[in-house]
C-alpha cells in the first residue's frame, strides 16, 4: 500500500494520518503524526487522546520519560483500541503519552510517528516520487 | 482549507466530516474556531460522536522553527 506526502521544502516533515479508534465505538479520529525513523516508540498528545474519549485513568502505572531537544518530560502510556494507516492497523497498540499544550508545544502535530508502528512491516521512503510504501 | 485558513487566520479550527486524502486536509465543516486550542478542544471532546469524523486543524502555517524533537522514550523496569 502506497501513502503520498507532501514535502513543499526540505524543512518540511513527513506527516502520516493515522486514525485513533474512539474507545468501544467504531470511530475513529484522524491525528497527524510525524513520521520519525529516529524515534522508537509512538507518541501522541494526551489531549488528543481524551478528545478522541480515553480516560486518564487508563494510563499505565509505568515511570515513562521523554527526551527532547531541551528537556526531559514525564510521560505515560496507554494502550488504545487501534491505530491505522491504510490497510496498517494494530489493535490494542501502547502509545507513549504527554500534555503537548503542558510543555507549550502548541504544534499542528499531535505526535509522533515511531519505529513500533512498523515493526514487522517494510517501510520504504520514495523521495523522489514522495510516496510511502509499507509492505506486510 | 485555503478559504477557511482566509476566513480564519490563525485560528484553531475544528472541522466535522473533514475531507482526508492521505497526509492532507481538503475541507469539511466548521463547527468551532478560537485562537485557544484548549477551547476548541473542549468542544471536540463533545461533539466527536455527533459526526462521522471530527479534526481539529490550524488555519495557518506551522512555525519551522518548532519542531518535536522527541530523541527517546525510556521506562524504568
Amino acid at each position: 500500500m502506497t501513502y503520498s506526502f507532501h514535502r513543499g521544502s526540505e524543512d518540511d516533515l513527513i506527516v502520516m494520518t493515522a486514525y485513533l479508534r474512539l474507545p468501544g465505538k467504531k470511530l475513529y479520529y484522524p491525528l497527524s503524526l510525524v513520521l520519525d525513523t529516529g524515534a522508537s516508540h509512538t507518541v501522541i498528545d494526551l489531549n488528543m487522546l481524551l478528545v478522541a474519549g480515553y480516560d486518564k485513568g487508563l494510563r499505565l502505572n509505568r515511570d515513562v520519560k521523554v527526551q527532547t531537544a531541551n528537556k526531559i518530560i514525564d510521560a505515560d502510556k496507554i494502550i488504545v483500541e487501534e491505530l491505522k494507516i491504510l490497510e496498517r492497523s494494530i489493535p490494542n497498540f501502547e502509545v507513549t503519552t504527554y500534555d503537548f499544550l503542558a510543555q507549550e508545544d502548541l504544534l499542528d502535530y499531535d505526535g509522533v510517528l515511531g519505529l513500533d508502528f512498523f515493526q514487522g512491516t517494510q517501510l520504504l521512503i520514495d523521495f523522489v516520487k514522495s510516496q510511502l510504501t509499507i509492505s506486510f | 482549507m485555503e478559504k477557511i485558513k482566509k476566513n480564519f487566520p490563525n485560528q484553531w479550527i475544528l472541522l466535522g466530516n473533514p475531507d482526508i486524502q492521505h497526509d492532507k486536509v481538503y475541507g469539511g465543516i466548521v463547527l468551532f474556531h478560537d485562537d485557544d486550542k484548549k477551547a476548541v478542544l473542549a468542544f471536540a471532546k463533545k461533539e466527536i460522536e455527533n459526526y462521522n469524523m471530527v479534526k481539529v486543524v490550524f488555519a495557518g502555517e506551522a512555525s519551522k522553527a518548532v519542531r518535536l524533537n522527541i530523541f527517546k522514550v525510556s521506562e524504568k523496569a
